[in-house]
């Protein structure tokens, strides 16, 4: 950088227009390009170097420029504007806002985005590239998708990152109303998979009274309902874990001092709930709210009236699962800007959340009485969206690991966890496509039946080994895992062929061609499979063989790859 | 690029069409003008070692910084460049036993640091060393000190060559279209900030670091 007077007579423009360009003037009687630094960096070139000379137009428009203070944004030979370093990002939000700009180049639109950082608008510029790579480069989307993830990972904070999907399909569905018709001025024939026109049975809830009126609403702004589920996950405090620990110790211990956080702790735990309580009472009369997190809500409402009664019973444990759940709605309610849609978007992931572990909702249940009869979950929108699935998956990452911690909950191994209605079908519908079942003999084709009845209970069309012409099963490494003398062997070792059969699973709804079921194989089954969910919580089941398990993930995506 | 193949160009210093390519990293050559042509932005391609079959005119340091007397007073030693010359003959281990023998491993050879033994080799490695260990930075000269210059003469296909590529992100279209050429294979790629004009020497040792991460760093095992 120099303080001394920098002449502007030209530009370079090496990117194409409209891009940033590169200034050119004299700094001290030397000739110098000016390019981007942390500031500036100037760099002395040759006089009979080629750049475009300004005309008296042009400087007059430019004005008094700065070098170390301004940088240069072209539109063609004849039209540059200056802008503050310090407002390059207001600079560049006020490019992106206009339809027209770089219409032909939107990766240099995503590069000004990158810029600005803000998820919104790197979501609609990821989105309008991928477009144009779908137009005109299909076969390297993904690729370019996955190097964009990459970078978004490393580059931005968590707020931007974890409202990313891995899957740029997903994107699609995020995008608030209010960018549809941007999008379609790129692209006429954009369809997204959410209009507002498409409604979601939600529910008016009211605080004191248990009775629900059904009432329609809308779902929107889905984008925010995302961000806030994975932002509130993300507020991990750090005082959580010291006491976790401390009152993990607490047991043994018995430190006055431990005792004291334990009970600023649980006072800690009220508060929030009375947060929540009173935010609520504030809101419920302007929102609905979906059925499921209502009942959920009302379950937490209830539950607050056993709280003194159980206060020893806690006092035994480390931070409830009450805790958790109030943390999580008391940053939902507390929260003004939050929309109809917002909440039903939490509500629905907890729904699923509470479906998909089914201990924890036995657990609900118990305290539920009369309502568990109510609990009926219809969100069916929500589930066949891949961006629930990719959402539920990261909530359920992380708060299956609390509600684990709470020691209230126990984690069970998958093949205890009869999937969902909707879930089934369609692992039913993949498996019928794509498995090539091929039954080496008859004993293979009991044994395997015997696997499928186990592991799938899939309702009126159980799935046969004969209803699959090819499929080849893989044994051979099952008496390697029937290993344990103590044990049933025979439970054992189906439980243990269950086990691998969900691995087939994986392996078979890897190689379907549908983004959609790869984007959900790797969000909710490969951290159930790496034995990130405990699969030996209950010492029934070893841990499993994770060197298989990686062997078929590692030559399922090798398929993938070819 | 848009027909998916390097192609040899009239070389000022040997009078012939030539390729040029640096062995064992992304090496910046600046231009010493200014240019509207987004294509010489800087973009760095990595290619596969194998391609070393291909090249048939090896020398232990870059000819054209070496031509526009670059390394300063060393330009008198190391003129008549042809006593450097070593021919390729179809021999992609040539360049390997070059860092072999001059630097001892790969690691060294990337940080241009020579080793001794070096000195006690027949002629020119003796003189090769005193080059490679003077501190010529304070002359302005960069790494291509110690680069091993590799010339082709024929055509370089990108498909089945090319393992990595660094390039401005505003023209991730040009590389789509360049990996089209080249399907079923996408090589790794990095497309660095475009949002404002970057100097390319700072860009230049981003690409130098990204490409070493991301792939030279497999080749670096060492050679003995």
């Amino acid at each position: 950088m120099s303080d001394n007077i920098f002449l502007l007579i030209g530009h370079d423009c090496p990117l194409g227009y409209p891009s940033p360009v590169v200034p050119v003037g004299y700094l001290n009687n030397t000739l110098v390009a000016v390019y981007a630094s942390d500031r500036v960096s100037e760099a002395p070139i040759g006089e009979d170097s080629i750049f475009i000379r300004h005309t008296k137009k042009l400087t007059k428009e430019i004005g008094k420029f700065d070098h170390n203070n301004h940088r240069l944004f072209g539109f063609s030979n004849y039209k540059v504007e200056k802008y503050p370093i310090d407002y390059e990002d207001k600079y560049f939000k006020t490019l992106l806002l206009n339809q027209n700009f770089a219409k032909t180049n939107p990766f240099i639109r995503l590069s000004l985005a990158k810029r600005i950082g803000e998820t919104q608008t790197l979501f609609q510029e990821i989105f309008l590239c991928a477009l144009h790579l779908r137009a005109t480069s299909p076969s390297f989307l993904n690729t370019w998708y996955e190097n964009q993830y990459q970078q978004i990972y490393q580059t931005y904070p968590n707020s931007v990152f974890l409202s990313f999907p891995e899957n740029w399909e997903v994107i699609e569905e995020i995008l608030i109303p209010e960018q549809i018709d941007f999008i379609k001025s790129f692209n006429p024939e954009f369809k997204p998979r959410y209009h507002r026109s498409e409604k979601v049975n939600t529910i008016p809830l009211s605080s004191t009274k248990m009775e629900n009126n059904f009432k329609e609403s809308v779902v929107d702004n889905l984008e925010k309902g995302f961000e806030m589920a994975m932002l509130s996950l993300g507020d991990e405090n750090e005082a959580y874990n010291i006491l976790k620990k401390a009152s993990e110790q607490f047991l043994v211990t018995q430190s006055k001092n431990l005792e004291k956080i334990r009970s600023q702790e649980i006072a800690r735990e009220k508060q929030y709930y009375k947060k929540s309580k009173n935010t609520f009472r504030k809101t419920s009369a302007k929102r609905t709210y979906h059925p499921v997190g209502a009942n959920l809500f009302q379950y937490l409402v209830k539950e607050n009236l056993a709280v003194e009664e159980r206060k020893q019973e806690i006092l035994g444990q480390s931070l409830s699962q009450d805790a958790i759940l109030f943390r999580f709605f008391h940053k939902l309610f507390e929260n003004e800007n939050l929309s109809k849609g917002a909440f039903n978007v939490a509500a629905g992931l907890f729904g699923i959340l509470l479906d998909l572990n089914p201990t924890m909702m036995k657990e609900i249940s118990a305290h539920f009485h009369g309502i568990d009869s109510n609990y009926d979950i219809n969100h069916r929108d929500f589930r066949e969206s891949s961006f629930f699935l990719n959402a539920t998956s990261k909530m359920m990452h992380d708060l299956l690991s609390r509600f684990e911690s709470t020691g209230f909950f126990e984690i069970v191994p998958i093949d205890q966890q009869p999937p969902h209605n909707e879930f089934k079908k369609q692992i039913k519908k993949d498996l019928t496509e794509w498995i090539k079942f091929k039954p080496a003999d008859e004993d293979t084709i009991k044994t395997v039946e015997k696997i499928l009845e186990l592991l799938a209970p899939w309702g009126e069309t159980p799935l046969s080994p004969k209803d699959i012409p090819t499929y080849n099963l893989r044994y051979n490494r099952i008496p390697e895992l029937v290993s344990e003398k103590s044990q049933d062997e025979t439970a054992l070792e189906m439980k243990r062929v269950s086990t691998i059969m969900n691995l087939r699973f994986v392996e078979a709804l890897l190689a379907n061609e549908s983004l959609r079921t790869k984007n959900m194989i790797k969000n909710l089954y490969l951290p159930v499979i790496n034995n990130e969910y405990s699969f030996n919580v209950k010492n029934q089941v070893k841990p499993l063989d994770k060197e298989f398990v990686l062997e078929v993930v590692m030559k399922a995506l090798s398929k993938q790859i070819k | 690029m848009a027909d998916g193949e390097l192609r040899p160009r009239l070389c000022s210093v040997f009078n012939e069409n030539l390729t040029y390519l640096f062995y064992g990293g992304v090496f910046y050559r600046p231009s010493n003008i200014l240019t509207r042509n987004a294509m010489e932005c800087p973009v760095a391609f990595v290619f596969t070692p194998l391609l070393l079959e291909k090249i048939f005119r090896l020398f232990p340091f870059d000819t054209g910084a070496l031509q526009k007397g670059l390394f300063g007073n060393w330009s008198k030693h190391l003129l008549p460049y042809e006593k450097f010359e070593i021919r390729g003959s179809g021999d992609y281990k040539i360049a390997s036993k070059l860092v072999h023998y001059i630097f001892g491993e790969n690691e060294l050879y990337l940080k241009g640091y020579p080793r001794t033994e070096c000195k006690n080799h027949p002629d020119p490695f003796p003189l090769l060393f005193d080059f490679y260990s003077e501190d010529l930075t304070a002359s302005g000269v960069d790494q291509r000190q110690c680069t091993i210059e590799c010339q082709g003469n024929t055509e370089i296909p990108f498909k089945g060559n090319l393992l990595w590529i660094g390039f401005p992100e505003s023209m991730t279209d040009d590389f789509a279209k360049l990996q089209r050429l080249m399907e079923p294979e996408i090589p790794l790629f990095y497309p660095y900030s475009s949002h404002a004009v970057f100097n390319p020497i700072e860009i230049a040792a981003k690409l130098e670091e990204v490409a070493r991460i991301q792939v030279i760093e497999r080749f670096l095992r060492r050679i003995s």
